[in-house]
């Protein structure tokens, strides 16, 4: 329940980041007017060439198909093709297009860590004396285990648990990773279901000097803040709502404990996390 | 449910503010270094990193402190082959970070099945598919080693993981079960470094399952020359002309994917590499090929046929391909005996005797500033190396690859004048320029390292947007 709230608070932010996520998951429907070339391809080109996803003929200009239509053997004999407007034919190009270059903005992906990083920075936060086998097991199967959505290939040559499961399926597990609603709410899962074990609450204060008993003062919500995500600096305001949080619980007789793993549990669900 | 809602709305705030952080902000030292800490190793900053003090106040620069831990992967052991400590975790996740990063240019990552080897199984055994990448770590690692290597090095490089010659195949069966007994088998473990190799002889002599005696000479480490692109693992990778029987014939059958991954590999340029009207003086309606008749093809044809025509020469030895389901054994490159005078012009029809002429081959590409560069007569593979080596392309891609890396930022490095190229905003002709200005001085200063450091010294890499 609360994975769901937070993958759709994330979604409602309307923040240029969320537009890049959005605009990587979903392609932008064709206009009322407009030919559309997928649908084209599909039609006619397809039974050849493959699907627009896989064929080996993308980023073909209206002049390339044009020419090759006109001059292939193969090609210039079927009507079906012969008989394709200029419109048709440009329409179809754009849909063969990978990548739009000529936009406002630079072609910038988000920098988002492997699951090599997301796994040591589980560890780093949650885990102190390497033995929590509980904390180490949740990481394995939500993170490790899931290179798909975190990316980081499997070498199958590296062996050991770094990568269980299929690695010749996963060696091609991305180094750049892409935003994806699967990879964030892996790794919101992950933070509650770690946050769920107490001595992850408990160590995570620890590294910083606290402990449940501690008071939720800036002072010790701004060193959580520093552990999380070093150097980045993080105004009074969301300093002061995660007091309230804190202080929130508390109010309703929940213990210190509880209290805390909320607190954690807040900045462990932020996207900034994930971020290089 | 009074609770919950309240926290919900305070986490809204909380997650929206903490999100916001990530636009067009100046990292603080801290924050710089702990991000280029974490794009080299792909691990999070421990609060304990002993450099973290002294960033945090200011004593030591936070590029320079990421440097230093990039630099703990340099191979300064064992005769300059490996890491100095295996056991620093660090060290192991910088090395693993950056060779994974270099595999990832390649765009082949898996043998073809070839001569129908039922998965590959066997060959997987014996070579690593991400050996090629090796000479791009090396030449990032390797003391004082130049850029240019990459293509140019005559060495055969082979991983150097913990264990050397694995008891058990990548799919998990024991050797002993193997009919390549006395094979070295691809190393597996943790990576600690590279090594060049002997040429890897090996007389192998058994007793196939249908009881028939097999025995010759294997070799799988030999560097045909021009480093990457001669390996035998790039070779058989690459080359995907699947039949046992292979040979080129200058015509319909071509080692001519292993030429497209040269230019996609090493110029960052999928094909076609030159303009359409630069194809159209090698279209003929008389070849038996259809790929010659019509201009849109032979635009890619011109480029990858006659670069190929260098690794002409190279044929599969098969080994071992026993009588049984599925059919299983070993290959290894080897090259046939030049006993026929070079051709004189692109030939229109088959060649039966091709792959026995001179490995002569074309390099004709249109590059970053829409120069045609027609180099003709590159025997060989050495001669092809020291041609990639002179090309500015060869720089740009790799500062273009690491610019990716490090920024997110994708930059073109195509042929803009080409008038099928689509147009690039002013946004993206800046992060072209300064990605082509990178490329230019890696071919002065032939240090990837230096080129990093550029990258991780441009004022875009302090914002946290990159813009």
């Amino acid at each position: 329940m609360i994975g769901l709230f937070f993958t759709f608070v994330i979604s409602a932010c309307g923040s240029k980041l969320q537009i890049d996520e959005q605009s990587i998951i979903n392609d932008p429907p064709p206009g009322p007017f407009a030919i559309d070339g997928k649908a084209l391809w599909n039609e006619r080109c397809k039974s050849c060439h493959g699907t627009l996803e896989l064929t080996d003929k993308k980023d073909r200009t209206p002049e390339q198909i044009q020419l090759s239509i006109q001059q292939i053997s193969s090609m210039k004999t079927l009507s079906n093709l012969t008989s394709l407007t200029d419109a048709q034919i440009k329409a179809i190009s754009e849909a063969l297009q990978t990548e739009q270059t000529n936009e406002e903005f630079a072609s910038r992906k988000l920098l988002l860590g492997t699951r090599t990083y997301v796994s040591s920075l589980f560890r780093t936060l949650f885990m102190t004396t390497g033995s929590e086998t509980a904390i180490n097991a949740k990481i394995l199967d939500l993170i490790d285990r899931q290179p798909a959505s975190f990316g980081g290939p499997c070498v199958p040559y590296e062996g050991g648990a770094a990568c269980p499961g299929d690695r010749l399926i996963n060696r091609n597990a991305p180094v750049l990773p892409l935003p994806s609603v699967t990879r964030r709410g892996f790794f919101i899962r992950a933070c509650q279901e770690i946050l769920s074990i107490d001595v992850a609450v408990t160590n995570v204060l620890g590294k910083v000097g606290l402990n449940t008993a501690s008071v939720a003062t800036s002072q010790n919500i701004d060193k959580l803040v520093n552990l999380f995500t070093p150097g980045r600096m993080v105004d009074g305001e969301t300093i002061g709502s995660l007091i309230q949080i804190h202080m929130m619980a508390k109010t309703q007789s929940l213990s210190d404990l509880e209290a805390w793993r909320f607190t954690v549990l807040s900045l462990c669900s932020a996207i900034t996390l994930e971020l290089l | 449910m009074k609770l919950k809602k309240i926290l919900f709305i305070i986490l809204f705030k909380i997650i929206f503010d903490l999100t916001n952080h990530v636009n067009a902000k100046e990292l603080s030292n801290l924050a710089l270094y702990s991000r280029c800490y974490a794009q080299v190793s792909q691990s999070f900053m421990p609060p304990q990193d002993p450099r973290t003090g002294a960033v945090r106040n200011g004593t030591k620069d936070p590029i320079t402190a990421c440097l230093e831990v990039l630099d703990m992967a340099k191979f300064t052991a064992s005769g300059n082959t490996r890491i100095a400590d295996a056991n620093n975790p660090v060290a192991v996740s910088v090395l693993r970070t950056m060779h994974n990063l270099h595999s990832s240019w390649l765009e082949v990552t898996d043998f073809p099945n070839i001569a129908d080897f039922g998965n590959n199984r066997d060959i997987r055994d014996l070579y690593d598919p991400t050996q090629p990448a090796l000479y791009f770590t090396r030449a990032l690692f390797g003391a004082s080693v130049p850029y240019s290597d990459v293509v140019k090095s005559t060495d055969h490089l082979r991983p150097l993981r913990t264990t050397d010659d694995p008891g058990n195949s990548v799919s998990g069966q024991p050797k002993s079960a193997s009919q390549f007994l006395s094979f070295k088998w691809a190393p597996n473990g943790t990576l600690l470094g590279a090594y060049d190799t002997d040429d890897m002889v090996w007389n192998y002599q058994f007793t196939s399952a249908s009881g028939n005696p097999g025995s010759g000479t294997a070799t799988a480490g030999r560097n045909a020359g021009g480093g990457i692109m001669g390996t035998p693992a790039y070779l058989l990778l690459t080359i995907a002309e699947t039949a046992d029987s292979y040979r080129a014939n200058g015509s319909s059958v071509m080692a001519r994917k292993w030429a497209r991954s040269v230019y996609n590999d090493l110029l960052c340029r999928p094909l076609p590499v030159v303009r359409m009207g630069d194809a159209a003086a090698f279209v003929d309606t008389n070849s038996s090929s259809d790929f010659r008749k019509a201009q849109t093809c032979t635009v890619c044809h011109v480029s990858h046929d006659r670069l190929s025509g260098v690794v002409r020469n190279f044929r599969y030895q098969v080994v071992a391909r026993f009588q049984q389901t599925p059919p299983a054994g070993g290959v290894f490159p080897t090259w046939l005996t030049i006993n026929q005078s070079a051709e004189t012009v692109w030939p229109i029809n088959p060649d039966p005797n091709y792959a026995q002429r001179p490995p002569n081959g074309v390099f004709y590409f249109r590059n970053y500033l829409g120069e045609l560069k027609n180099i003709t007569n590159i025997n060989g593979l050495n001669a092809l190396g020291a041609t990639i080596a002179d090309q500015p392309d060869f720089y740009i891609c790799a500062a273009k690859r690491y610019y990716e890396y490090f920024t997110g930022i994708t930059v073109d490095t195509g042929d803009l004048g080409d008038a099928s190229h689509p147009a690039l905003s002013p946004i993206n002709l800046q992060h072209r320029q300064e990605v082509i200005q990178l490329g230019l001085d890696l071919k002065n200063h032939q240090s990837l390292r230096t080129l990093i450091e550029k990258i991780l010294r441009l004022p875009q890499y302090r914002k946290s947007d990159f813009e």
